[in-house]
């Protein structure tokens, strides 16, 4: 039996959808807190892809909504919200291939504490909340972290959601530059900067991972996926860092 | 194509990256697709075909191969050898001549397109110039066409086919200039944009909608191709909560900044964002909006999403008709 778009919406926990574009839709989905959002959109995300339905044009996975782009002249709004409605709202058996695409994985991120780097903001860090640089790195190691959203610039995830004890709020001036590889906080979230850009976030570490490169692979950050930081020393750090270089002219 | 000279900035472009932004990679491409579509249209391209966006130029290359080319948008002076000829029309460049494109006054971006492929690598299935993500175009890293630019130019057809386009276009120019005059952006000054209320509309009040159609707002200089600032008396804006989740952006989604004036979302916009939207251009007008210059007005009037739709097949539909027709199809005249 064909559902209708109410009994559609309640089944992803949709709270209400918008027009976004002449060929966009954007949904917004219920939660009692950001985590339960987030687990919402990532169902619908991965359902629709999942189904690599033709007409779907873009879609783009955010905190607590995701937009649809459609093929403009295959459909309208009201035939994509039919289209929608009728999909399966389970996720087809794919070859195991696809499953690894479509499936949350987590990602294990090694990164130095660089507490000798003069970029970092640990020591600020420390004075501000009233902890040694030892709980800070225990602190942003403990938790398993979730992709909310992938943006500002390709392959910057924001992850949350950081411990209360951790949260600080943006720097009172941006950087002018944060290094490739910056691993930095602001407000409840976490993030690896995958390319030197300004910024305003407080720098714990540096990553030695290219996620430049990562962006655009097939274990490229998505929408629901985990993180977890693993703290390395500065020698580990420079040994990844050589090993990539090598791999890349190899 | 040998480069000689390239104006403020001339970039290659397409459509622009498809289905990446959920990695957060931008969409990129022409700014004016009305424009870019018409000139590869002209010279029998796909309309998606790479072609290169001359901002403001003086743009001048030797060709190194005969090709048909045309340009469009931007009003602009076009010389082949010193011989003038019209924008949006099939030119025939020959093996070793000079082209020469000036820039004269109305609108921003002239787009020239050529009967060639062109070899570059490939992102997203896009050959486009990112500028923001320094990837993308002619060498692959996202840098403009510069003085030494070289382009390694495949001719799609033969010099003998070039030809009978342009005999066909001559033949049939009064029955094909209404085709054109309905493909393109003309350029102007002023623009009237069209816009449909989405996103975050429900969060304005009816005063804050009659306020914004009913001002000329200013194109700023603070302007780029990720997004195009506006200046006029700004939107009251003590009643909207600023505190919003990044959400998914779409092409010339109009956002509303704290201080109360628009941003207008282009090519190279983030892909996320969180400030309040009050709604979004249909395609024409974000092609005009492409072709706005700082100083430039524009001003706004609210359409609804059945014109919209209307309006981007509808110019789709001219599209095709005119490739149709300048490949020698006569019979598609008389259906129009």
């Amino acid at each position: 039996m064909k559902s209708t778009l109410n009994q559609w919406m309640q089944a992803y926990e949709i709270s209400h959808f918008e027009v976004a574009s002449f060929n966009g839709l954007i949904f917004y989905f219920k939660g009692t807190d950001l985590n339960t959002k987030s687990t919402n959109v990532s169902r619908f995300y991965e359902t629709i892809q999942s189904h690599c339905a033709l007409w779907v044009t873009e879609l783009v996975p955010s905190y607590a909504s995701c937009l649809v782009e459609y093929d403009a002249f295959a459909s309208d709004h009201h035939q994509v919200l039919a289209k929608l409605t009728e999909m399966p709202n389970t996720i087809p058996d794919h070859s195991l291939n696809d499953r690894l695409v479509n499936q949350p994985s987590v990602h294990r991120i090694p990164v130095w504490y660089c507490v000798t780097q003069a970029q970092n903001d640990l020591g600020l860090v420390a004075t501000e909340k009233n902890l040694s640089v030892d709980e800070i790195i225990k602190l942003h190691t403990k938790k398993e972290y979730k992709v909310y959203a992938v943006g500002f610039q390709p392959g910057f995830a924001y992850l949350g959601e950081l411990a209360a004890e951790l949260s600080m709020p943006r720097l009172a001036k941006p950087r002018v530059k944060v290094p490739r590889g910056a691993v930095a906080i602001a407000d409840k979230q976490t993030a690896v900067y995958p390319n030197s850009s300004p910024g305003g976030w407080h720098i714990l570490g540096l990553c030695p991972l290219d996620l430049r490169q990562k962006a655009t692979a097939i274990n490229a950050f998505k929408v629901g996926d985990s993180v977890r930081f693993e703290a390395i020393d500065a020698a580990q750090y420079e040994a990844i860092l050589s090993s990539q270089n090598e791999s890349k002219i190899g | 194509m040998n480069i000689t000279s390239t104006g403020f900035l001339a970039i290659l472009v397409d459509e622009g990256r498809k289905a990446v932004r959920h990695q957060g990679f931008t969409e990129a491409g022409a700014m004016d697709k009305h424009s870019f579509y018409l000139a590869n249209t002209l010279v029998g391209n796909s309309i998606s075909a790479p072609a290169i966006e001359i901002l403001i130029g003086r743009f001048e290359a030797i060709l190194t191969c005969d090709l048909l080319v045309s340009v469009t948008g931007a009003d602009c002076d076009i010389f082949v050898n010193d011989e003038r000829f019209a924008s949006n029309t099939p030119i025939f460049a020959a093996y070793g001549s000079k082209l020469l494109i000036v820039h004269k006054g109305k609108g921003a971006r002239s787009y020239l397109a050529f009967s060639a492929s062109i070899n570059t690598s490939q992102f997203a299935n896009s050959q486009t110039t990112c500028l923001s993500e320094n990837n993308g175009g002619l060498e692959g890293n996202g840098n403009a066409l510069s003085v030494s630019s070289k382009l390694d130019l495949r001719p799609k057809i033969k010099t003998s086919e070039i030809n009978r386009r342009i005999c066909v276009f001559n033949q049939h120019s009064k029955e094909i200039l209404p085709l054109i005059t309905s493909s393109q952006v003309h350029p102007k000054q002023h623009y009237s944009l069209e816009f449909i209320s989405a996103y975050q509309s429900s969060l304005f009040t009816h005063l804050d909608f009659v306020r914004f159609c009913n001002q000329v707002y200013t194109v700023s200089s603070d302007s780029n191709r990720m997004g195009v600032r506006l200046h006029a008396k700004p939107l009251n804006t003590r009643h909207i909560d600023f505190g919003l989740l990044s959400e998914g952006m779409t092409l010339g989604a109009i956002q509303i900044m704290p201080n109360g004036l628009p941003t207008i979302m282009m090519q190279e916009r983030q892909t996320i964002g969180g400030y309040p939207k009050i709604g979004c251009l249909t395609p024409r007008s974000i092609s005009k909006m492409g072709q706005c210059l700082p100083e430039n007005s524009v001003e706004f009037k609210q359409t609804d999403l059945y014109s919209a739709r209307q309006e981007f097949l509808m110019h789709n539909r001219a599209l095709k008709v005119l490739a149709s027709v300048l490949k020698g199809n006569e019979k598609c005249l008389k259906s129009t």
